[in-house]
Order: structure tokens, then C-alpha cells, then sequence
């Protein structure tokens, strides 16, 4: 029997059943596998796939009839569960993020799911799998501490931010997202049955080709030629993937600006709300790689301290900007952060021997590399030695252009490879600060300066460190960061 | 401690520390020298030949529990100052992390077995952060860690992230 509903609490609307009912199905999983392996049930019967969706439905409504969440003044609780009964209460001041997800289904039947989390680390954010749109304006307004009345009347946000499909295009090329796809199928072929699986789902493709090419009878100019053009033909293959799939995660991008947070709404399919409050940004990640640059263009993510969050795969705002012309970069982050000095950082060179040190560790690198390649290929491997002035060139140009800023406000780092990178925190967000020396470094009376901050290192986020510099500054460096922490 | 990386860190640990480091490196070592022996026992080697070679590694083992250590102990130091705990530590690669006051979470106290009979504690500072989320100092006396823990917890704030 549930429990006696209380005049307060409220079940989620009806038509959420239908989006338990499918939830259900992960919790039947194992009873799937089970079915599948011992051989009771195999994929072409249906009396089992209807038991199945006979149970889902039945563990659905369950779970609906059990879960009722209640609406405070300044909190809101949930309690659900059937046998083992779990309550949650929330404090609206203790509320770090609200993020809105909506899949396909939820979009069939007008709703959504909306969690509210507290990052306190603890799991204990609550999830309401089936809202109304009404009822996500409400909890919004009502968790900003406004009445919901105001709200709904309030004048809509500024955007800060809108890519329309040409610019994920332009993501989409910039981006590899669909090489990583690639990738992922062809682990997954190597994993679930070598070379020949791999050759057997590729037959469709490859034989065609190859009788051709036994029937044409090519020159080795006309073999290298055709080997070429499908060369290009797979690159061109994957970029388009990688289009695709940036427009299907980040179709309808928009950014806009409330008083203390952003919010992003972005997908195609799944539609995601998240949202990100200014004081808990962590760091901030620019990235520039060469094609970046060709196209004028960067992307920002950040990192927040809704850590549990990011585990739980609750919807944090990760990225920023997925794409951004390069010259509104500091325009948005001025928004964003407007302790920090952006556009205005005081970038300062590396130690002057810095290029000594990275010099001998890369050419201690190129070393082993090339005593691989003397055992493998014997004198042939003298040809690798044309790579050295390229090892001694990457060297220069990545001492030469990175670059350091630390004032009373903020720390950064800019990465200049062949790839840019800038990492920036604010100072006032430094958890701990550490000087490293290892015995290369002391060698050339070099030491680095690790920033720690809060909040998981996601993908594309590394920790902050100002590399290579004299042993004197690095100290003076953590002492005037301490001063401002 | 010139070359220190940290000339503020100044406090060395407890002498104590030192035969606790030695008991630790010994134990450790002990697993080592059994699957020695098992291996000279079963090489090629004669039984004097074995033997000798046994123990010249259980010397050097012996050797390496005694000074590394005593070096290890002679690099460490710590310090609490108004603004920070500060650590420097490290042989060949060196480190000295400083942990604001006004960062720290939470602070842990801990004693082993061995610890107690030698009056020493192991401090674990907690912050948020990610990588150097905690900083650890092993081999101060108890009152000592007692008296810093105290401290710190004195000016620790309320929303530190």
C-alpha cells in the first residue's frame, strides 16, 4: 500500500507513466540477458518481448504511484519507493544547478525531466522524470528565490550566444567528432571478433573495390593515385559524420544570461537544458587548434564544482561556446567573469633557459624512438633523422609562445604548440598551490607551479600549471597567489 | 635547507619519524627478500653461491632501508603560518605544496599501531581541489598534529569552493 497522500504533495502528470514504464526496461535488463543466454527466450519471440514490456509497464506504474514530491516555501522534497522507502529534501539556498533534459519521448508528450542538485557531493539531488512545462517555470522561479508569477512575466534572457547550422557546420569540420565514432566501431569490431568480423562487416565495401582494382590493371602511378582519392574520399567521410553529429548534440545553441548563471539549451533529439552559476566556475579552457585558427574560430569549455554532478551525469553546462568567433571570445568570458581581465591578461615568456630543457627532454625522446627504429629497421632507420630539425623546431616554437599571467585577480596559461590552449582560473577559486622540481629541472634551475582548483577534469580540461620557470619566480609566483587566494 | 623550494617551510619532523620510516622500509623489504630467496633457491646457482648472493641483496636492501630514509627525513619540512600550511619534500624530484587556510575542508588525525608506541601522528589536510585535493604529513608528535589540527580548524570558513 503507498502511502496517504498529504494535501501538499503532487504526483507527476499521468502521461509520465508512459516515460517510467520505459525507464523500467533498464531494471529488467539483467532478466533480458538472462532470458537470451539461458535459452529460454531467443530475439524472434514475441510472447517474451511482450512479457517484457508487460513488466516495464507494471514496474512503471509502480514507481509512478510511489513517487510524490512536494513544494515548499524554501525546500522541495521527493519520496519514492515502494518497499524501501527514500526522501529527499532539498533547501532551495542549497541548490548548486536545476537542468532540464528532454528526450525524444519527453518531447513526444510535452515534458521533461528536471533534476535539482545540491553538489554537495552526497548524490542527494532530486529527480522529477515527467514535469510540465508550466511546472519547470515554476521550479525555476521559485528556486531563484522569485515568485513564480514574476517570472513567467519577466522579460526573456539576453542571449549571449546562438549558433545556427552553418556554424556547426563549420564545428563539425573543426572538430573530429567522428573520427572518435570510427574509432569506437572499429574497437568494437576488434573486441568482438578480430580480423574477421572486421573483414566480414567491411565485405559490403571492400570487395567491390578490390575487383575493380584487379580489373583495372593500374600503373603504380595510377595505384598510388587511386589509393589517394580514397584517402580523401574516407577523410571527407568523416567530417561529415563529424557534422552531423555536431548538429545533432548542439542543434538550437543558445546561450543566454541571468544575474548569476548561464543557461544553455542545445540537441537535437534529446533537448538540454543546463545551467551554470558564475561562482562556481572553476576554469575556464580556450582551445585553438590549427583548424580552429583556419576558421577563425575557438571553443570554450569550462570546469565547475558540481562534481558529483558530472559523475552522476546530471547536465552540466561543460562547454561554453562548442564554437566561437575568435574575436567574441573575451567579450562572452567578460560577461561571464567580470573579476577576470580578459583580453587585457599580462602574458609573460618563460624561463630563458626553458628551451634547453625542453629541447633535451625532446630530443631524449626522439632517442628512444629512433634506437627502436635502428632495431627494427637497421641503417634504414637513419631517415628518421630528417625529423630532428621538425623535433627541434616544435621545441622553439612551443617555448617561444607560451606564456604565463598571474595577477591579483587571475592565473592563466597559454599553451602554444601547434594546437592553442588557454587555461584560466580565478585566484580567488585556488585550492592548493605547489612548486615541482624534478632533477631535469634542477639541472637548469627550472620549477613549475601547479594551480589546483575544484571540479572534475573532464575531457579537454587539464590542471593549470605555469611551466618552466626560474626557481626565484616560481616562488614569488605562489607567494603572490597565496596573497590573493 | 638552502635549495629548498619552499624557504619558509622550515620545521623538521620528528626524530621519531625516522625509526618509524626505517620499520616501514624493513617491513617492506621482507616480502622481497622471501621471494629471493625463493629464487636462489630454485636457480642453477650452488648452495654457498646462493646463499652469498642472498645475503649481499638482503645487505644492500638492509642499506637502502637505513639511508634512504635518513635522506628522505632530511629533505622534509613544514610550517603554519597566519595565511597557510605549507609541506616541502622530495630526493630527486622535489615538491613543496601550500594549502591556504581559508581552503581546507576538513582535517583527519590518524595513528597506526606503531605510531602510538612512538607518540607520532599522520595530519591529512582535505580540500576541493582535484589533484592536491589532500596533503598529507606523516611524523609529527601528537600534540604537535593535535595543536596544528586545532589551529586550522580555528580559521577554517564556511563556503570554500
Amino acid at each position: 500500500m503507498p502511502p496517504e497522500m498529504h494535501a501538499l504533495d503532487r504526483r507527476l502528470p499521468p502521461a509520465s507513466l508512459l516515460i517510467f514504464s520505459v525507464n523500467s526496461i533498464t531494471q529488467l535488463l539483467p532478466l533480458v540477458i538472462l532470458g537470451l543466454i539461458s535459452g529460454k527466450a531467443d530475439f524472434g519471440q514475441i510472447g517474451f518481448w511482450l512479457l517484457i514490456a508487460l513488466l516495464a509497464v507494471v514496474l512503471g506504474a509502480l514507481n509512478w504511484f510511489s513517487f510524490r514530491y512536494r513544494v515548499g516555501r524554501d525546500q522541495i522534497s521527493s519520496r519514492s519507493g515502494l518497499i524501501f522507502r527514500k526522501q529527499r529534501l532539498l533547501k532551495f539556498a542549497q541548490v548548486q544547478n536545476l537542468s532540464v533534459v528532454r528526450t525524444l519521448l519527453h518531447r513526444l508528450l510535452g515534458l521533461s525531466l528536471v533534476r535539482i542538485e545540491s553538489g554537495s557531493g552526497a548524490g542527494d539531488d532530486i529527480r522529477l522524470d515527467g514535469v510540465t512545462q508550466a511546472q519547470v517555470i515554476e521550479l525555476q522561479a521559485m528556486i531563484r528565490g522569485e515568485h513564480a508569477a514574476d517570472s513567467i512575466s519577466s522579460a526573456p534572457d539576453p542571449v549571449l550566444l546562438k549558433l545556427g547550422t552553418l556554424e556547426l557546420v563549420r564545428l563539425g569540420l573543426i572538430s573530429n567528432r567522428g573520427m572518435l565514432v570510427v574509432a569506437a566501431l572499429f574497437g568494437y569490431l576488434v573486441q568482438s571478433g578480430g580480423e574477421r568480423s572486421m573483414r566480414a562487416s567491411m565485405s559490403w565495401l571492400i570487395d567491390p573495390i578490390w575487383a575493380q582494382y584487379q580489373g583495372a590493371h593500374l600503373s603504380y602511378m595510377g595505384t598510388a593515385l587511386a589509393v589517394l582519392s580514397m584517402l580523401l574520399v574516407a577523410l571527407i567521410a568523416v567530417r561529415l559524420l563529424s557534422v552531423g553529429l555536431s548538429i545533432l548534440q548542439f542543434h538550437g545553441f543558445e546561450l543566454s544570461a541571468r544575474p548569476d548563471r548561464v543557461l544553455g539549451r542545445y540537441g537535437l533529439l534529446t533537448r538540454i537544458q543546463a545551467a551554470l552559476k558564475f561562482e562556481r566556475i572553476q576554469q575556464v579552457a580556450i582551445e585553438q587548434s590549427l583548424l580552429h585558427r583556419g576558421f577563425g574560430r575557438a571553443s570554450i569549455r569550462v570546469r565547475s564544482a558540481a562534481q558529483q554532478a558530472a559523475n552522476e551525469g546530471v547536465q552540466q553546462l561543460a562547454w561554453l561556446a562548442p564554437v566561437i568567433r575568435a574575436g567574441r571570445v573575451d567579450e562572452l568570458l567578460k560577461r561571464i567573469q567580470p573579476q577576470v581581465e580578459w583580453g587585457q591578461f599580462n602574458w609573460q615568456p618563460l624561463a630563458g633557459d626553458a628551451l634547453y630543457l625542453v629541447l633535451v627532454q625532446r630530443l631524449a625522446w626522439f632517442s628512444v624512438f629512433f634506437a627502436v627504429l635502428a632495431v627494427v629497421f637497421k641503417l634504414k632507420a637513419l631517415w628518421a633523422l630528417l625529423l630532428l630539425p621538425v623535433v627541434c623546431f616544435s621545441a622553439w616554437l612551443y617555448v617561444r609562445r607560451t606564456r604565463i599571467h598571474v595577477s591579483a585577480q587571475s592565473v592563466a596559461v597559454f599553451h602554444g604548440g601547434i594546437n592553442h590552449l588557454t587555461l584560466a582560473s580565478r585566484v580567488g577559486r585556488i585550492q592548493t598551490i605547489a612548486i615541482r622540481q624534478g632533477p631535469l629541472d634542477r639541472a637548469f634551475g627550472l620549477a613549475s607551479v601547479d594551480v589546483d582548483v575544484a571540479g572534475s577534469m573532464g575531457a579537454g580540461l587539464r590542471q593549470l600549471v605555469l611551466p618552466l620557470l626560474e626557481v626565484e619566480r616560481a616562488r614569488l609566483l605562489a607567494k603572490q597567489l597565496l596573497d590573493h587566494a | 635547507m638552502t635549495d629548498s623550494l619552499d624557504p619558509i617551510a622550515q620545521l623538521p619532523l620528528d626524530p621519531a619519524t625516522l625509526t618509524l620510516w626505517r620499520v616501514h622500509w624493513a617491513l617492506g623489504s621482507l616480502p622481497i627478500l622471501l621471494a629471493l630467496a625463493v629464487l636462489m633457491i630454485a636457480s642453477p646457482f650452488s648452495w654457498l653461491l646462493a646463499i652469498a648472493l642472498w645475503l649481499a641483496l638482503g645487505v644492500l636492501l638492509g642499506l637502502a632501508a637505513w639511508f634512504l630514509p635518513a635522506m628522505q627525513f632530511a629533505r622534509w619540512r613544514y610550517a603554519l603560518d597566519e595565511s597557510a600550511f605549507r609541506i616541502a619534500h622530495g630526493l630527486a624530484f622535489r615538491r613543496s605544496v601550500i594549502v591556504p587556510r581559508s581552503r581546507l575542508q576538513y582535517v583527519d588525525l590518524a595513528q597506526g599501531p606503531l605510531e602510538r608506541r612512538l607518540g607520532l601522528a599522520n595530519l591529512t589536510l582535505n580540500t576541493a581541489g582535484t589533484s592536491n585535493a589532500t596533503v598529507t604529513i606523516s611524523g609529527i608528535a601528537l600534540a604537535e598534529a593535535n595543536r596544528i589540527r586545532d589551529d586550522l580548524l580555528a580559521s577554517t570558513q564556511r563556503d570554500v569552493i
